[in-house]
């Protein structure tokens, strides 16, 4: 089982959304990661086949996915990012409704199917409170549970931890962990967490563009040496901020200890070079220096 | 599919707002329409008095009556006819009464109109078919054209089987619910609130990702959120339709389904020979025919900008600017005022084609307007069921082409 996205661009007027992306997925979790207005959406819309993209092709098994048409659409599994969906129905209603629009069988076929698929997401509670009236967190499930009701070989999943508390975020990434098998799924995010433990491989997308795709180990060992940890009086934290990408602060006394992404060493007392991790690997690809690091520690 | 259909419309009614804003409305017509009016009616004496009139001389024509009605007719002619000195009439909803110096008016204006109603009905009807005779005499002479050999013998024979005159006294209800349509305005404001949803809901909510991305959502639920928009085109039609004829009804007792309509002041030289109870079927008929290519319509506007905003901007101009221009020009004279010499050609092609029907049925189908259709002489409502059926198609068709390809006003830019 492969799905190619064959050199897949996405245009809106002069805007180019997506760029001539290409990679081959085969069984297991890739994390898409990027940040917002990457083209991560539109990559997975066009994945599920919401949006046409306006050049390239995708083919699952050499078979291209517009011929296919609904036999496609059946071994598909989507979570959009938007979670609002029909806020005057049901939870239960609801996956009812997509069972039908999925095709997954007789009445007690779909009866039967949402009764496992709310029990995996511990939608049992909820299953007859309106979704308008839901938790983010639960409005989430709800989408995923949706997304897994046709147990589809494909799964994709737009931010599907916006909205969730860490326990939930958890509980959620082992139960991706465990559908994983024999099956490809795509988690587009924008929080390093979320894939960092469960994804076999990791896509960086950066303004459209395919800036990197490959393992965790491959990708992070891009920025061996890369990552360093110092040691600085309080009062020249700013400064370490402005100069380089800073990932994190942990204030000592009159000290504080930074972790800095820098293609240099950088020249400090104590510095070490430290093991990367991804979202270091975010911070150095992305370039975004986090302003709010800028820790006023004399408070 | 039904399945289906009963979720898309699960969808679209299990809105509170929509309840209020029906309510609403059902409420302000009843006002507007049923109240005032028989507050009016049972208020007024020299409405009673009319009302008291009409009654004595309801049912079959006599020839006592008629001669009864031309005589209390030519009294009016001389004068002399005065059955209340000083009458009071109430004044607006206030409650205060005024002396009314113009009181016998109304009496002798309904006394007046069927005078003339009679002795012009039969005398229309005769010249009428004198006149299609004629023609055919001069048209055969002449060999003149056969679709105007066959428009004539038609009018012949529409016209030839006349009924006995009836007169009732629930005339006035008739005349008013015949004569306008207004309520359609009711059912455009709910049509647009109720539909604009149907697709834009699901854009903005962004639920439309889901149902594209599942077996066979697009093609099914396209039909199933059509077919869900024609059910409730339908149901809102039958009941809006419904409602403003119980208004009219409370007000006149309107009754007596099986006379014929042309018994009716104003279908006195209708060529249709249908009873008052066939043509109200067909008012509802042709009501939720128009209601479900309005229903329609919308439902692709809805697509076309999968926003609600701009799908009830231009559904309220385009669907509020035809009913406008229908009314302008199909409207009595006393509402609208003189239409302008350039436009009066437009006016009177108009009144022979569907908009007439939508706003003044009677304005429609009190004349004989055909179309040469190879020479045979065919009814324009028959073309305008064609038309309505095919526009209804056309906008299905096209909605559902764009939802199944997903185009969006983004793939113009």
């Amino acid at each position: 089982m492969h799905l190619e996205i064959n050199k897949v661009t996405k245009k809106y007027g002069s805007f180019t959304a997506l760029s001539v992306f290409s990679a081959t997925l085969e069984s297991g979790i890739y994390g898409l990661l990027g940040p917002n207005g990457a083209g991560k959406s539109t990559l997975a819309n066009i994945v599920c086949d919401t949006l046409k993209p306006t050049s390239g092709d995708i083919l699952y098994n050499g078979v291209s996915t517009k011929k296919m048409g609904k036999e496609y659409r059946n071994l598909l599994g989507f979570a959009p990012q938007v979670s609002s969906y029909y806020k005057d129905f049901s939870t239960r209603y609801f996956l009812e409704y997509m069972g039908m629009l999925k095709e997954i069988g007789s009445k007690a076929d779909i009866k039967k199917r949402v009764d496992e698929v709310v029990d995996i997401l511990n939608l049992t509670d909820v299953e007859k409170k309106k979704i308008g009236k839901l938790s983010g967190g639960m409005k989430q499930r709800v989408g995923i549970a949706q997304a897994i009701l046709n147990d589809p070989k494909i799964l994709i999943l737009d931010e599907p931890t916006a909205g969730l508390d860490p326990k939930e975020r958890i509980r959620l990434r082992n139960i991706l962990s465990k559908m994983s098998f024999d099956r490809i799924t795509l988690i587009a995010t924008h929080i390093v967490s979320d894939i960092e433990y469960i994804a076999g491989k990791v896509m960086l997308l950066k303004k459209g563009n395919l800036i990197e795709f490959g393992t965790l180990d491959e990708i992070l060992s891009s920025i061996n040496d890369k990552v360093f940890k110092i040691t600085v009086p309080k009062n020249e934290v700013d400064e370490y901020s402005i100069k380089y990408k800073v990932v994190n602060v942990i204030g000592d006394g009159n000290m504080a200890e930074l972790r800095i992404v820098s293609d240099s060493a950088p020249n400090a007392e104590k510095m070490v070079s430290v093991k990367p991790c991804l979202e270091d690997a975010y911070l150095f690809y992305f370039d975004e220096l986090n302003i709010s690091n800028k820790v006023d520690l004399h408070d | 599919m039904i399945r289906l259909i009963r979720v898309e419309l699960w969808k679209l009614l299990c809105k509170k707002h929509l309840w209020i804003i029906l309510l609403a409305l059902t409420v302000f017509w009843c006002y507007f329409i049923g109240y005032t009016q028989w507050k009016a009616i049972r208020t007024c004496p020299i409405r009673q008095d009319t009302k008291k009139y009409l009654a004595d001389i309801s049912g079959p024509l006599t020839q006592e009556k008629f001669e009864n009605i031309l005589f209390d007719y030519q009294l009016i002619q001389e004068g002399s006819l005065y059955t209340i000195d000083v009458t009071e009439i109430p004044l607006g909803d206030t409650g205060h009464f005024t002396i009314n110096p113009f009181a016998d008016w109304i009496l002798m204006s309904s006394v007046k109109a069927h005078a003339e109603y009679i002795v012009n009905e039969s005398k229309n009807r005769k010249i009428i078919i004198e006149q299609a005779q004629r023609n055919i005499e001069r048209l055969h002479r002449e060999n003149g054209s056969l679709f105007n050999i066959r428009e004539n013998e038609k009018i012949v024979e529409m016209y030839q089987n006349a009924e006995e005159l009836v007169l009732t006294q629930a005339d006035n209800g008739w005349k008013f619910y015949f004569n306008e349509n207004n309520h359609t305005i009711l059912l455009l404001i709910f049509l647009l609130v109720l539909l604009t949803p149907v697709f834009a809901g699901e854009y903005e909510s962004g639920a439309f990702s889901i149902v594209f991305s599942s077996k066979s959502g697009r093609d099914k639920t396209a039909l199933a959120k059509l077919f869900s928009a024609c059910i409730i085109s339908i149901i809102t039609a039958s009941y809006f339709e419904t409602v403003n004829y119980l208004c009219f009804s409370i007000s006149y007792y309107m009754v007596n389904f099986s006379l014929p309509v042309r018994n009716i002041e104003a279908f006195s030289t209708s060529p249709f020979n249908f009873s008052i109870g066939q043509f109200v079927l067909i008012k509802y008929a042709f009501f939720t025919l128009y209601s479900v290519a309005c229903g329609l319509l919308i439902c692709f506007l809805s697509k076309f900008f999968s926003k609600s905003v701009p799908t009830l901007i231009s559904g309220a101009v385009v669907l509020g600017s035809s009913y406008g221009i229908s009314y302008y020009f199909t409207a009595p004279l006393y509402i609208v005022g003189e239409i302008p010499l350039e436009l009066r050609n437009t006016g009177e092609a108009m009144q022979k084609w569907v908009f007439s029907f939508l706003v003044h049925p009677n304005v429609y189908f009190n004349q004989f307007a055909v179309i040469n259709f190879a020479n045979y002489p065919i009814f324009t409502y028959w073309i305008i069921i064609v038309t309505t059926v095919i526009t209804c198609l056309f906008f299905g068709s096209l909605t559902f082409g764009l939802y199944t390809k997903n185009f969006t006003l983004r793939m113009l830019r």
